[in-house]
């Protein structure tokens, strides 16, 4: 899977790419307007990580002549600028997400994941965790070819975990996820909390393995055996 | 008050400063000279009827008409002298105003009274029919100004209309304000140039603003961008205990600079007018949706939600109110005791939500300031009512805080 990140910061740029390689996606980068408008007219992409405001111009002409070239990569745009105008434009433009800074790579990276299967798979596709099946698009989720029933929230957890998987999460990245914009309720991580204690019983009651690990402190983390 | 009513009551003052100081000037001088007039008369009449006399001494005639007496007397009494008197006469049946002149005379050494009296009555209508025309004058004179101030107003002052016009419907951060109005006038034209100077200023000084607040928030996110996708990193490659805590501590004081960020550039983006338009939004679906949201809080809490939802439309930016909401209700359940309630009522021209509340109540004043929080070591930076009554303030929507029945009540009037 070949991702290419458009950024202009060159310590968020290395870190996207860092965090991003070690998932096993090889990618490539640009940092100005120049160098992301040869590379998105020459090379195909699974998906352009897309900072709207770079030296040279603005991203969403990218977008535009991107999608003008029936390109069929994804694309997620990345951008500081939380405007409503850009987030409607870009989206009209055929942008496939909106992320703004900050975030967490981990947010970034669940993202990417479920672009590519929307993108590849039509929605068909099973991602396995050891024992553990998940249908995304039918929400379904089995333990051991037995099928359980998860709340919405519990769902949410396991795929982010899943798509995060042997990495540790911390609990505000967590949060954000789950919660978006109400993730800074004071409680809101005694429920992140309570919400995993319900996850973790319900994945145990199925499996031999206890597979989602509390990182004290900081957060938690999915692992295998 | 009108330019045309203010213009037309200073005429209205002037004629009838002007009328008034004239019909007493017009009467006094005509009564003047009307008397003068008379007065020579009767000094006439007296050189004539004393040569008469002296011609013929028979000529005086005992009896005595109203213009005329001739007595003879022992002496000379006074000196000659004018006097007003008032005759009646049987024939008018009142009272008739006479100048009189009564001159005593020493003819063939006999001494004479004479008194002649003319009557007043002719010159006094004459002087009351010119007061009179010259009133209507004037009336005439005050219905013209009206008219021209009227005419005036119409077309000399059609441009200053037309620019009035246009500038009340004139919003900052439309595009320049620019009247057309075709006017020769040279004061107008100047008003015009220094209005569409004045709106190119205000039109770039409010795009300086608006593109200074997305610079600020390009400058502040993309730093904490780097330092969250750093911190993230760390997270995967530290493995000592110690550090991993401090990581999540720095992390945590991170998210707080930016929720801070985030909602100072919700409060100046509301101030910079950046939500615009209106559209039918119904409200219920929107508060339902926002307590979905909300539903796992809630549900911790076992908090009671009291909502009848019913469609309820209404007229609004729809971004703006999606954030009102968002912050009221969020802090309703923020705020909120275990087991409490919520109640939202949807009345016409008035929402009303009430909760209970583990905060002691704030004084409302205080409560939408920034950085209000009734306690101090809260983590939240205090700026969800500061937002919520300033979005309220956007979209005209009166917001009131108070306790009711031992709740919270925040209420909302259209």
């Amino acid at each position: 899977m070949k991702i290419l990140i458009v950024e202009d910061e060159r310590s968020l740029r290395e870190a996207i790419g860092n965090f991003l390689s070690s998932e096993g996606y090889r990618c490539e980068m640009a940092e100005n307007f120049e160098i992301a408008s040869e590379k998105m007219s020459l090379y195909e992409y699974d998906c352009v990580l897309l900072d709207i405001t770079l030296p040279g111009g603005n991203g969403l002409k990218l977008l535009d002549a991107y999608k003008k070239d029936e390109k069929k990569g994804g694309v997620i745009i990345i951008s500081a600028r939380d405007s409503l105008d850009d987030k409607v434009s870009g989206l009209e433009l055929g942008a496939d997400d909106y992320l703004t800074k900050p975030f967490h790579l981990h947010e970034l990276s669940a993202r990417i994941s479920s672009l590519i299967r929307r993108l590849n798979f039509q929605g068909n596709r099973v991602i396995k965790f050891e024992d553990i099946e998940i249908k995304p698009d039918s929400r379904e989720v089995s333990i051991a070819e037995t099928s359980i029933h998860l709340t919405r929230t519990e769902f949410e957890l396991l795929l982010f975990f899943v798509q995060n998987q042997s990495r540790v999460i911390s609990k505000s990245a967590i949060a954000e996820h789950i919660y978006g914009d109400n993730s800074d309720m004071a409680d809101s991580y005694d429920f992140i909390y309570s919400q995993i204690k319900n996850l973790r019983k319900k994945l145990n009651e199925h499996s031999s393995n206890d597979y989602i690990h509390a990182v004290y402190g900081v957060g938690y983390r999915l692992s295998g055996k | 008050m009108k330019l045309l009513t203010k213009t037309n009551q200073y005429a209205f003052l002037m004629v009838a400063s002007v009328l008034l100081v004239g019909a007493v000037f017009l009467h006094f001088t005509l009564q003047y000279v009307i008397s003068e007039e008379v007065s020579e008369i009767l000094e006439t009449e007296l050189e004539e009827f004393t040569h008469a006399v002296g011609q013929d001494p028979e000529f005086v005639r005992t009896e005595s008409t109203a213009e005329l007496e001739i007595s003879i007397v022992s002496k000379i009494h006074s000196p000659d002298a004018f006097r007003d008197t008032l005759i009646y006469s049987a024939y008018e049946e009142e009272f008739i105003p006479y100048l009189q002149l009564t001159a005593y005379r020493k003819i063939n050494d006999q001494y004479f009274r004479f008194t002649f009296r003319e009557s007043l009555i002719e010159s006094n209508d004459i002087v009351a029919v010119l007061v009179g025309v010259f009133i209507v004058i004037c009336l005439l004179l005050f219905i013209g100004i009206i008219m021209l101030n009227k005419y005036l107003s119409g077309h000399l002052w059609k441009p200053f209309y037309i620019m009035l016009d246009k500038l009340k419907v004139y919003e900052m951060g439309d595009q320049i304000y620019a009247a057309n109005s075709g006017s020769d006038i040279e004061e107008f034209n100047t008003l015009q140039g220094a209005l569409e100077g004045l709106s190119r200023k205000i039109h770039s000084d409010y795009n300086n603003l608006k593109e200074f607040t997305e610079n600020a928030s390009h400058e502040l996110q993309t730093p904490l961008a780097i330092i969250k996708s750093e911190i993230d990193l760390l997270l995967q490659d530290s493995h000592l205990p110690d550090h991993l805590q401090r990581l999540g501590i720095i992390e945590e004081t991170v998210n707080r600079v930016a929720a801070t960020n985030k909602a100072l550039l919700t409060l100046s983006k509301i101030e910079n007018d950046q939500f615009r338009g209106k559209s039918t939004i119904d409200l219920s679906a929107l508060i339902t949706d926002i307590l979905e949201q909300l539903s796992d809080f809630i549900g911790a809490k076992e908090l009671t939600i009291q909502f009848a939802n019913e469609p309820y439309e209404i007229l609004k930016n729809a971004p703006l109110l999606r954030i009102l909401f968002q912050n009221v209700l969020s802090n309703a359940v923020k705020h909120n005791v275990q087991q409490g309630v919520i109640i939202i009522r949807l009345e016409p021209n008035k929402i009303v939500i009430k909760n209970s509340s583990s905060e002691v109540f704030i004084d409302p004043d205080l409560a939408f300031q920034r950085f209000a929080k009734a306690n101090p070591a809260s983590p939240s930076p205090g700026l969800g009512l500061a937002i919520a009554s300033k979005i309220a303030e956007k979209l005209e929507l009166r917001l009131d805080y108070q306790i009711q029945e031992g709740l919270h009540a925040l209420t909302l009037t259209f």
